[in-house]
């Protein structure tokens, strides 16, 4: 399935109040009164529907375990359907109470620690911005049982949180430098003149004879 | 010590190039003037974002500059920041560490750099002790001490020494400085600590698996050589730190020094990101030259058509 934001055309962090008036927008879009029984784009509008609707639930299903776990900016449940030692380690980890699962952690002893042994400490580490070392913990649980989701799924939502670091740099307004964003280099500018003259060409006119 | 906190020059106006070259400069002078002749040789361009960020805390008037002669550069006269507390502090601060580096060098090189360094080490031990921090100077050496404790341990976590190196460098952005404003350089600095011990011993990690040192990445990664995702990994983790230091930065006060932020953010997205260039994967430079090669050709098709027109 698709990133649910971008079904919606929403950031990440647009309040609930966004996302709510983004998917009633949507909705009204695509609802099935628009698109009468003769409509050849019937089941179309529909899927579309049924993709905004999932995504709308998702997004709030999302935040709502967010709120309840109080966890930080990842809004993972580390409960997950782990038995033995663990569950109790993640029900300490759900509630913050990240010494003491720590201490858990490190009484089980090395022989049994499993990959989601590595797993849970990486979330410790994390929370103690040792994330190097967290990070390491992270691929060794990966690597000990590749098919795992949730841990895929932790490596991968961190590593997309540091992507894109930088980009600000140049699109800072208001720092005494003019914004040199990617739309107005010299490049673009040309392109959107020869595109310009496609057009004006396509009616008859002519915005730049010599092209 | 400082590792290579520079930032990408092409990426700067003439303005902020010549205002970074005057503090440092001025940073150099400093040195002369409060650390003794000759303490100003072994300084670097690293000191210079210290001083920078710094300034915006302790400076509320002008910053002045005036055209001057160095001996390092006799024949013409350069622009280089007038005195004032910030670049006083930073060269003081600089002798300590420069000081410290040293002994460590002494003690981990081989034969020939140490035949290098030693003719340094009394010029340099004096530059410290004129510098006149002594409670900066506890800390540094303080930390430094566990540090080394940590790496005659072997400890296999790169955060834990990193963090004692982060405590040492927050202590340097904070030294002297009180209330909100010293926890922002406290943070700032602790980040950039990490972030400098972290991408050097991950820059060493070939090297030091080569010869056999230590190196707490390699212990992390039993010795083997770096995947490209163990490195995605790791680069994941230092931009971590960057992030923090964002953080940190946009609660400096620049007001409307703008030259001032424009280096310090300069350094901080551009310059940290080309430190930690060598994570990089090597497909991925090959795919931009071919991108661009493509774009080019492009355009001479562009032209070729507009001709025949």
């Amino acid at each position: 399935m698709r990133d649910p934001y971008l079904v919606l055309g929403v950031s990440k962090d647009a309040t609930d109040d966004e996302i709510k008036s983004a998917y009633r927008e949507l909705a009204k879009k695509y609802h099935p009164d628009n698109y009468k029984d003769d409509n050849p784009l019937k089941d179309l509008a529909s899927e579309k529907m049924q993709e905004i609707n999932a995504a709308y639930d998702q997004i709030l299903k999302e935040r709502e375990n967010a709120k309840k776990y109080g966890s930080s900016s990842t809004g993972y449940s580390y409960t997950g359907s782990s038995t033995g030692p663990y569950a109790n380690i993640r029900i300490l980890l759900s509630n913050r109470k990240f010494k003491d699962a720590e201490r858990e952690l490190f009484n089980i002893p090395t022989s049994d620690r499993t990959s989601e042994w590595h797993y849970l400490i990486s979330v410790v580490l994390m929370q103690k911005g040792r994330v190097n070392d967290a990070m390491r913990e992270l691929e060794l649980a990966c690597t000990m049982d590749p098919s795992n989701v949730e841990y895929q799924m932790a490596k991968q939502e961190f590593n997309k949180a540091q992507s894109g670091y930088g980009s600000t740099y140049y699109g800072s307004a208001g720092n005494g430098r003019a914004g040199r964003s990617s739309a107005d280099d010299a490049c673009n500018c040309c392109a959107n003149l020869i595109c310009l003259d496609c057009l004006c060409e396509c009616f008859g006119g002519d915005l730049i004879p010599c092209l | 010590m400082f590792g290579y906190v520079k930032p990408v020059q092409s990426e700067l106006l003439v303005k902020e190039y010549e205002f970074y070259r005057a503090t440092y400069c001025g940073i150099c002078k400093g040195m002369k003037k409060h650390t003794g002749v000759l303490s100003n040789i072994t300084l670097s361009y690293d000191s210079v974002l210290l001083a920078l960020v710094r300034m915006l805390f302790v400076e509320d008037g002008c910053i002045s500059a005036k055209m001057d002669r160095c001996i390092a550069h006799p024949l013409k006269k350069r622009c280089m920041l007038v005195q004032n507390p910030a670049i006083e502090y930073t060269a003081r601060a600089f002798a300590i560490l420069t000081h410290y580096k040293l002994l460590d060098d002494i003690k981990d090189e081989g034969v020939g750099k140490k035949m290098l360094v030693l003719p340094l080490r009394p010029i340099v031990k004096s530059g410290a002790k004129k510098a006149g921090i002594s409670e900066l100077e506890e800390v540094i050496s303080d930390r430094l001490k566990r540090i080394n404790e940590l790496e005659e341990r072997k400890v296999s976590s790169v955060d834990e020494p990193a963090e004692l190196f982060g405590e040492l460098l927050g202590e340097v952005f904070a030294n002297g400085i009180s209330d909100s404003d010293a926890v922002v350089l406290r943070e700032f600095g602790f980040h950039l600590g990490k972030f400098i011990y972290a991408a050097d011993a991950a820059e060493d990690y070939d090297e030091d698996r080569k010869k056999g040192r230590y190196n707490p990445y390699l212990l992390l990664y039993d010795g083997k050589p770096l995947t490209e995702e163990n490195k995605k990994s790791i680069k994941s983790a230092l931009i971590y730190e960057c992030r923090r230091m964002e953080a940190a930065v946009n609660l400096m006060p620049f007001g409307n020094r703008y030259t001032i932020e424009n280096i310090v953010k300069n350094i901080i997205y551009l310059g940290l990101v080309k430190r930690i260039e060598f994570l990089e994967p090597k497909e991925i430079t090959q795919t931009e030259k071919e991108g661009t090669q493509n774009e080019r050709s492009v355009f001479s098709t562009r032209s070729v058509k507009g001709r025949n027109r």
